[in-house]
């Protein structure tokens, strides 16, 4: 049951991702599903399938931005080793701590991906991606966790 | 409960190798995109970078083991090939010192074909040591037309002497001006003042009998004056170099010419 929850949620996740990258520029609002993915991969699962998880869906994330292939994978990855390291030791059945794992986990991802792709590649890239992405991801990660049934089937404890 | 599914047993280190494995190969793909001024990416300068070296040393490392090679096999071979250009060599100079040879015969036939309508070519063979303003000995004789009294010139046409006994079939003497047997009628070419010309056994002659009556200059050129009727007149025979003033004559010294050039080559004029 919790397995098929769990892979109903991821492609709902990533369904509505693709969907969003669609629609971004009519609707100028920026959120990051694919990261709640690895999110959930990362806070469950073990540093492996975390770490090569990430880096494929941080593959999936460069080739719906369009940008440089390898800058998402490679930050998605430090995301999840963040993750998979800090998760053990935080009280995640309380929301706000959700929050803010997502919240910092994805600011540096994209700080480190901002590194790469202001200052090596010169893209014109806006303040949203580091703080209303980051927000907007946490905000909606933090949705979906919210309800015990949720946390329960997710098995997050 | 946490999933043991990929971490297992897994130690840090291999966590740490995995992820650093990972983040490399994202690097790698990163900087394959980041083009650099001269139209390269990052990573095929990283490369060129990285083979270069090794493909420089290779190169140089394979041309070391060639030359030296080379460098060998030239060297076994060196000594054989020395001595076959020495043997080249030696061939070359003598085959260039018989075209000297020949030029200078070619030369010298040319010079007196010009001034004398009679004539032959002869090689001196010998010259007597002890006696060297004497005479000398030339590879012609009666077979090729000569007899005595013949004048002999250099191939300037310079007086040398004449032909004597013994005369043979292919050899004969030439006694020289310079020679203290005989004379030679001369005059100084500038005021036509005659005398007899002697020699003493050494380079140089001397007028005999010059009467003192007209002044002669050092450098003077002495001809032959034709009244010997042996020589023909007017053949150049050489310059005076001292002057000597006696009661009634000059004592005049003659250099002759042949003396202070090589006597390879002489023109012996034959008679009409």
């Amino acid at each position: 049951m919790n397995n098929r929850f769990r892979t109903i949620l991821f492609i709902v996740l990533a369904v509505g991702q693709f969907v969003f990258a669609r629609h971004y520029y009519s609707l100028r609002f920026t959120i990051d599903l694919l990261f709640l993915i690895i999110f959930f991969i990362a806070i469950r699962s073990g540093f492996m399938t975390s770490i090569l998880g990430a880096a494929l869906i941080g593959f999936c994330s460069d080739y719906l931005t369009g940008g440089v292939m390898g800058v998402f994978s490679f930050s998605r990855t430090l995301a999840a080793f963040f993750l998979n390291s800090l998760s053990r030791f935080l009280d995640l059945k309380k929301n706000i701590f959700i929050f803010l794992l997502i919240l910092v986990s994805l600011f540096l991802s994209n700080l480190a991906a901002f590194a790469f792709l202001v200052l090596i590649f010169k893209y014109k890239i806006t303040a949203s991606l580091l703080v209303f992405q980051p927000l907007s991801t946490a905000l909606v990660g933090t949705l979906i966790l919210a309800p015990k049934k949720t946390k329960s089937l997710l098995d997050v404890s | 409960m946490r999933s043991s599914a990929g971490s297992g047993g897994l130690s840090t280190e291999k966590k740490s190798t995995v992820l650093v494995l990972v983040l490399f190969v994202d690097l790698i793909l990163i900087s394959s995109q980041i083009m650099l001024g001269n139209r390269q990416s990052l990573l095929q300068s990283v490369v060129a970078n990285m083979v270069m070296p090794l493909q420089l040393t290779f190169q140089k490392a394979t041309d070391f083991a060639g030359n030296e090679l080379d460098r060998y096999v030239f060297l076994r071979g060196v000594f054989k090939k020395y001595q076959l250009l020495k043997k080249k060599h030696v061939d070359l100079r003598v085959e260039n010192y018989s075209l000297k040879r020949e030029l200078r015969d070619l030369r010298a036939l040319a010079g007196a074909k010009r001034k004398f309508s009679r004539f032959l070519l002869a090689t001196v063979i010998s010259v007597d040591i002890n006696f060297p303003y004497a005479s000398l000995v030339i590879d012609r004789g009666t077979r090729a037309g000569l007899v005595e009294n013949n004048v002999v010139l250099n191939t300037d046409a310079e007086l040398v002497g004449k032909i004597t006994r013994p005369l043979t079939a292919f050899s004969a003497q030439v006694r020289l001006v310079t020679s203290p047997i005989g004379g030679t009628g001369a005059a100084i070419e500038s005021n036509m003042l005659e005398g007899l010309l002697k020699g003493g056994n050494g380079a140089s002659c001397s007028f005999q009998y010059l009467l003192a009556n007209k002044p002669v200059r050092l450098g003077d050129r002495v001809i032959t004056s034709g009244t010997d009727l042996i020589y023909p007149s007017y053949l150049p025979i050489g310059k005076v170099t001292a002057i000597g003033q006696d009661y009634l004559t000059q004592k005049i010294t003659v250099r002759p010419f042949f003396v202070d050039k090589p006597l390879h080559k002489l023109v012996v004029l034959l008679h009409e």
